[in-house]
């Protein structure tokens, strides 16, 4: 990270000369490009190939405000509903009948979101972006779900609460046409199970994500809970 | 290239079958004996360099390939590709990380066994821009051909003239050698050295421990003599200590922050800037300016070495100091960039 003499961050710069490093850094520069194309919010940067075996990437900071920094579901309700939205600004572009669309493959509140303003949601970090690998939604679904990994899962109470907010987000994407009919009935183990055959995107940091930590039982549960709510949306709406 | 090539071979006319330059200035330090050398490179020729070290030296595997090693090297601009001069290359994972970065690299070290598995390196990485030269670094003669030059862990050890396999090194007794330059004389000899061989306006990179590092003051012994305290008190109190304990003279001076700014200016640089990098040079996690702005941008890091609950203690003392204190001379190492 570059600061100016006042202390303010300039860029961020990443850099590699390994193959792995260079590949995600040339991956996460095809994402930036992907994102800009689709964004409101753009990510200025510069790219330094001198060779093929390095690559350095240095990205323009932004004027970003602080977001808390509480990882929890009930803590970041809004922030999460922003993001869902501004998911669907960006991937709602690529909606064209196709089995599989973009991956940012980290999509978090915890890192890898900025905020211009509460509104304004900016996604970095795309070193596993791959332009058709996941069905719509997988990413949003990541950063919706990961959050409850961090809450007390004994909390029945907060628990319901925060399914409740999963439910209404997966409506919202569903209306949007920004989630897939893989992610209707069973959310969380329909993307764990995604991710684990397609370990490939992620190379050795696959371990890392927190939604695979949840064990069988908890997500089951999560998805019989989500399953129960919708259907009595649905009947309420009925 | 070319033109590099050509003055190598003017200053180093001898080149042998493996395509090293000589100078006929042999030497030896390394962290294996030449034992355990000679077995590394029987490994090498027959599985590569990766399997080898994995197989004969594990515990170096970071040490050569990690890449968070480079990290010292982003503190310059890679976008005009230059000629540098690794000083002291070793297992060369510096000369490694310019090449890469597309720079043509002269890497300079007096022990064949490192150069011979560096080359095997620069084979198996498909690297053409790499060129070995086995000579002394003290008594190089490059002339204004480098646009950088890297002395990183090197000048502490330029005033041990004997030569050293690390373990012994560490070691009761030990070659005795008279020395009758003091060290810090043969260190600015050296740095001077490496300032000739610079054209105007190269850059040196230097990467050396911090005498100050408070673990010296908590009981953690010299990295490169293995004794207490003797990094900071005073030298002529530490050569008692190393002549009693080691006997041995104290010779691998390491310094203070300022002590290191003094040393370079006085070999001639100018426009020093100067960091702090933690946990160690190694393998930094954060490189921080030298100043309080640096301190500012001080913030927990992750180290994958920090197991037991002593180094976790001292990694709080460390947050403690820099972070609420804002201490900056005790902290681990100290890295600088400088103009010629």
């Amino acid at each position: 990270m570059t600061y100016n003499c006042s202390n303010i961050l300039m860029s961020i710069a990443k850099s590699s000369s390994h193959k792995e490093g260079v590949k995600d850094i040339n991956s996460e520069v095809q994402g930036l490009d992907w994102y800009n194309e689709r964004s409101s919010n753009k990510l200025s940067y510069e790219v330094c190939r001198v060779s093929e075996s390095y690559i350095s990437l240095r990205i323009k900071a932004l004027d970003k405000i602080e977001i808390p920094g509480m990882c929890s579901y009930s803590n970041y309700k809004d922030l999460i509903f922003s993001v869902v939205r501004h998911y669907c600004e960006v991937w709602n572009k690529e909606v064209d009948g196709k089995n599989v669309c973009a991956l940012h493959g980290d999509l978090s509140l915890v890192g890898n979101i900025l905020f211009v303003d509460l509104n304004s949601p900016v996604f970095i970090d795309w070193e596993h972006f791959d332009k058709n690998a996941a069905p719509i939604g997988f990413d949003a679904l990541n950063c919706i779900l990961e959050l409850l990994y961090y809450e007390d899962l004994n909390d029945i109470n907060l628990l319901h609460s925060n399914l409740r907010h999963v439910s209404q987000m997966m409506s919202f994407l569903d209306s949007k046409k920004c989630l897939d009919k893989v992610f209707y009935n069973s959310p969380l183990l329909s993307m764990t199970d995604f991710m684990r055959k397609n370990s490939h995107l992620w190379g050795s940091q696959i371990d890392k994500f927190p939604v695979l930590k949840f064990s069988k039982d908890q997500a089951m549960n999560i998805d019989n809970y989500l399953n129960k709510i919708s259907s009595l949306v649905e009947g309420e709406k009925c | 290239m070319n033109n590099l090539k050509k003055k190598l071979a003017g200053l180093y006319p001898t080149k042998d079958h493996a395509g090293i330059y000589k100078s006929g200035r042999e030497g030896y330090w390394s962290n294996l004996s030449k034992k355990e050398n000679k077995e590394f490179l029987a490994v090498i020729s027959s599985q590569g360099a990766r399997q080898a070290v994995q197989a004969v030296i594990p515990k170096y595997e970071d040490m050569i390939f990690s890449e968070k090693r480079e990290a010292v090297l982003e503190l310059l601009d890679h976008s005009t590709p230059g000629v540098c001069i690794d000083y002291g290359c070793m297992w060369g994972v510096l000369s490694i990380g310019m090449a890469k970065r597309g720079h043509q690299v002269v890497s300079v070290d007096q022990t064949y066994f490192s150069l011979n598995f560096l080359k095997s390196r620069i084979e198996e990485e498909d690297l053409e821009n790499i060129h070995l030269v086995q000579d002394d670094i003290k008594l190089t003669n490059f002339n204004n051909i480098a646009d950088y030059s890297l002395v990183n862990g090197v000048l502490e050890w330029v005033p041990v003239t004997q030569e050293v396999d690390v373990n012994k090194y560490y070691q009761k007794g030990g070659d005795v050698d008279s020395y009758i330059t003091p060290p810090r004389k043969m260190q600015l000899d050296f740095l001077k050295n490496v300032r000739d061989g610079l054209k105007e306006k190269g850059k040196l990179v230097l990467s050396i421990e911090n005498r100050n590092f408070y673990q010296y003051y908590m009981g953690r012994k010299d990295p490169h003599e293995n004794l207490l305290f003797t990094t900071f008190l005073p030298r002529a109190i530490s050569n008692i200590i190393s002549r009693i304990f080691h006997k041995k003279e104290y010779r691998s001076h390491i310094y203070s922050f300022r002590g290191m700014k003094k040393l370079v200016k006085e070999a001639g640089f100018s426009e020093i800037e100067v960091f702090m990098a933690f946990p160690d040079y190694h393998f930094p996690e954060i490189i921080l300016p030298y100043s309080k702005a640096g301190l500012n941008l001080y913030d927990k890091y992750p180290n994958k070495n920090r197991i037991t609950k002593k180094q976790k203690i001292s990694y709080y003392i460390e947050y403690f100091l820099t972070k609420y204190l804002r201490i900056k001379a005790l902290s681990p190492a100290i890295m600088i960039v400088a103009k010629k």
